[in-house]
């Protein structure tokens, strides 16, 4: 053992109460970061594995917008009907698009949208509670949508057919139904949904055909009711309607600029007299009212996908994006998380102000580890005092003192870390349940799991190394301001 | 040439709004092989004068030489070279690394210079010396379990261990009993004379005084005497 590593390793020895004071810092702060990541990490884990199996893919295109959507709506939370989603334009040359990038294992299109469960129909008074946004609906096309999501679970009846009208509903919303209204719905009951929108209120009827659960259960999606894409079409007012800007004259524009309150006034210009105007020809004829009232069929919001196994995903999105540019397509394509939405980020969110946190207390241990170092410098000046009179460079007290930090923190840092490890194993054998829907979402499971990872351990014996480093600075620059006349002063 | 030669130092401390003159310009010489006693009254600057000729203090104005080479202007790391290379030290509080056996205290200047490999000839010269000093039995103990003249005798061998030229020695015998402090009068000068290493002195020991062949009063940080005995 050389001579740095002996005199380090005594004094460590010697000294236990620093060395239990500092050690046990050093073990409490990689402990508590390993548990804690390894949570969120499992957390991540969970939250991507159940929204990408379930609800969003891997990544998901969905039309170019100045305001934030995304598959589940608007994320400013407006409940004006302006918000709906934007509609995929040249949705067909995006389909070629996607077509031609290699790691896509398979997509569906989807339309998203709410509606208000109407209860009237089982002798429930419509309650304005219940007018809020509305339960998230999904216009799905069976064929492709099952298969992109086979984590879709059937508990009773059957997953929508292809051009079978009805709807498909978990089976926690349906208890939540049950629990709220006291109305248990089964299946073949009929479900009227009421939703608003630029055309007014819509209201559908639709067939209870089977009752779902995911695979991987998250309270974030598990509201989602799969309904055929017409019903959904028509509540959204997904018409054939002209989305180009429309020239209009003069006089055209002032009748509109005109308030309703100047209809009854002098203030508009009245009829010249002896004219006669059919208003019963102009408002009887419905055709053009008709036609621009039939749903579009070609209309979707987003196009879901999953790619092949370990493909990259923000490559992916990258490249696609690049061709929709290079297109001039007004698509753009995000990640499951940019699809998912806040929820999803949650996680990240909590796990980014948990380091926070940690990384303060770190501050505040590495300053208690600090003042520790020093006033052990302080007590131990006259042996350092010595080994300078004797012949010891700077650099062999540099070396003594960094060879002790490094063991100390070493030492109890690999210490913290089996501590952590065992703990993240236990809890990964415990698997306590979450009972807490919140906990439950952020989660991403049922039970609390931890992950013992690779990456984990490497980043906790970084940090033993960051504190061994930074905690050593300024007690060796003390320590090397020690002459060999203190050593000779100090009692 | 002489061993030591320290020149008009001076020593000035400050002390809040004051100045202390600890030594106020003192010369002479010491040759190789001397066995000299720095002695005065507390307070005469005696300490300071063997701070300054040990390099671990630096004169306010003045010159030291080590072997006729000026040290006022060699950078720390070159006095700390020369000072390993050069002298030995015994402390009047021991300061034995308290972390260390007998043995590896003895042993430890050898691991500080450029060669610092511990090979067999010093491997038998620090047994010779543990054997010198008397301390066969207790070279695996710590300082904590040895005796004020012990730990003392620790000392001396460390600081012989590199075989210097000058060994300073601060009141050697100041927190020995007297019976403790004649063995290691004795010892030093046994060795003084056995391998002419130059012993000097801080001390106010009529003892060493006595035994010393070449004395150094000091007053007030004044050199009242220098004298070198018959036959010295």
């Amino acid at each position: 053992m050389g001579t740095t590593l002996k005199i380090a390793v005594r004094n460590l020895v010697q000294h236990q109460g620093k060395t239990f004071i500092v050690g046990g810092l050093i073990s409490l702060g990689i402990f508590l970061t390993f548990i804690g990541n390894s949570l969120f990490e499992s957390a991540a884990q969970g939250v991507k594995q159940g929204y990408t199996t379930s609800v969003t893919g891997d990544l998901m295109i969905k039309a170019r917008s100045d305001r934030p959507f995304n598959l589940f709506g608007s994320e400013d939370f407006s409940l004006d009907a302006a918000d709906a989603i934007p509609v995929l334009q040249n949705y067909d040359q995006i389909l070629a698009t996607l077509r031609s990038v290699p790691q896509v294992a398979t997509f569906t299109s989807v339309i998203s949208s709410y509606a208000n469960l109407n209860f009237e129909a089982q002798g429930q008074a419509l309650d304005l509670e219940d007018m809020d946004r509305g339960d998230p609906m999904f216009g799905i096309d069976p064929d492709t949508y099952f298969k992109t999501f086979p984590g879709v679970r059937v508990l009773e009846g059957r997953l929508l057919q292809a051009g079978e009208r009805g709807i498909v509903m978990s089976r926690t919303r349906l208890d939540q139904i049950a629990a709220d209204k006291k109305i248990v719905l089964k299946l073949g009951d009929e479900i009227h949904l009421n939703a608003f929108s630029e055309t007014g209120l819509k209201v559908r009827v639709v067939p209870l055909v089977g009752i779902y659960q995911f695979q991987v259960p998250n309270k974030g999606f598990e509201g989602v009711s799969f309904v055929d894409l017409q019903t959904l079409r028509a509540l959204g007012a997904m018409t054939i309607g002209t989305p180009d800007e429309v020239k209009l004259d003069a006089s055209t524009q002032s009748i509109l600029q005109t308030s309703s309150d100047d209809f009854f006034s002098d203030k508009v210009a009245s009829v010249a007299s002896g004219r006669r105007v059919d208003f019963g020809h102009i408002l009887g004829d419905t055709a053009n009212r008709d036609r621009l009232q039939t749903i579009d069929e070609g209309s979707w919001h987003d196009i879901l996908i999953r790619l092949k196994p370990d493909s990259d995903i923000p490559g992916t999105v990258a490249a696609l994006n690049t061709s929709f540019e290079k297109n001039h397509l007004p698509a753009v394509a995000v990640d499951w998380k940019g699809a998912a939405g806040f929820l999803a980020g949650m996680t990240d969110v909590a796990q980014v102000l948990f380091n926070l946190v940690i990384l303060l207390l770190t501050v505040v241990a590495v300053i208690i580890i600090v003042n520790t170092l020093v006033i052990s410098v302080m007590e131990r000046t006259p042996e350092i005092g010595t080994m300078r009179a004797l012949g010891a460079q700077k650099s062999f007290v540099r070396r003594l003192f960094i060879t002790e930090t490094m063991v100390l923190a070493a030492f109890f840092g690999v210490l913290g870390l089996g501590l952590g490890a065992l703990g993240v194993m236990a809890i990964d054998q415990l698997k306590i349940p979450i009972e807490n829907d919140a906990l439950q979402l952020f989660f991403g499971a049922t039970d609390l799991g931890a992950h013992l990872s690779l990456g984990q351990v490497t980043l906790a014996l970084f940090d033993t190394v960051v504190i061994g480093v930074v905690s050593w600075i300024y007690p060796v620059s003390v320590a090397l301001k020690v002459t060999p006349l203190k050593a000779i002063t100090t009692e | 040439m002489s061993i030591v030669e320290v020149q008009s130092a001076k020593k000035f401390y400050a002390l809040g709004k004051t100045t202390v003159e600890a030594v106020k310009g003192v010369s002479f010489a010491i040759e190789q092989g001397d066995f000299i006693s720095i002695a005065g009254p507390s307070g005469s600057g005696k300490s300071t004068i063997l701070n300054m000729i040990g390099l671990i203090d630096t004169p306010t104005d003045g010159e030291v030489f080590i072997q006729g080479r000026p040290v006022g202007r060699l950078r720390d790391r070159e006095i700390t070279r020369l000072r390993h290379e050069t002298i030995g030290f015994i402390f009047q509080s021991f300061n034995l690394i308290p972390v260390l056996t007998t043995k590896e205290n003895i042993e430890f200047p050898l691991l500080l210079g450029k060669n610092n490999k511990i090979t067999k000839e010093r491997r038998d010269y620090v047994d010779f010396l543990i054997e010198q000093v008397g301390l066969s039995d207790r070279q695996k103990n710590r300082p904590n379990e040895l005796s004020g003249g012990q730990r003392q005798r620790v000392a001396i061998a460390r600081a012989l261990v590199t075989k210097p030229l000058i060994v300073l020695a601060d009141e050697p015998t100041a927190n020995l009993d007297s019976a403790t402090g004649d063995d290691i009068l004795a010892l030093m000068r046994k060795i003084n004379q056995d391998l002419k290493t130059t012993f000097i002195f801080s001390t106010h020991d009529a003892k060493i005084v006595e035994l010393a062949d070449h004395i150094i009063r000091l007053k007030d940080g004044l050199v009242t005497e220098n004298y070198k005995r018959a036959g010295a």
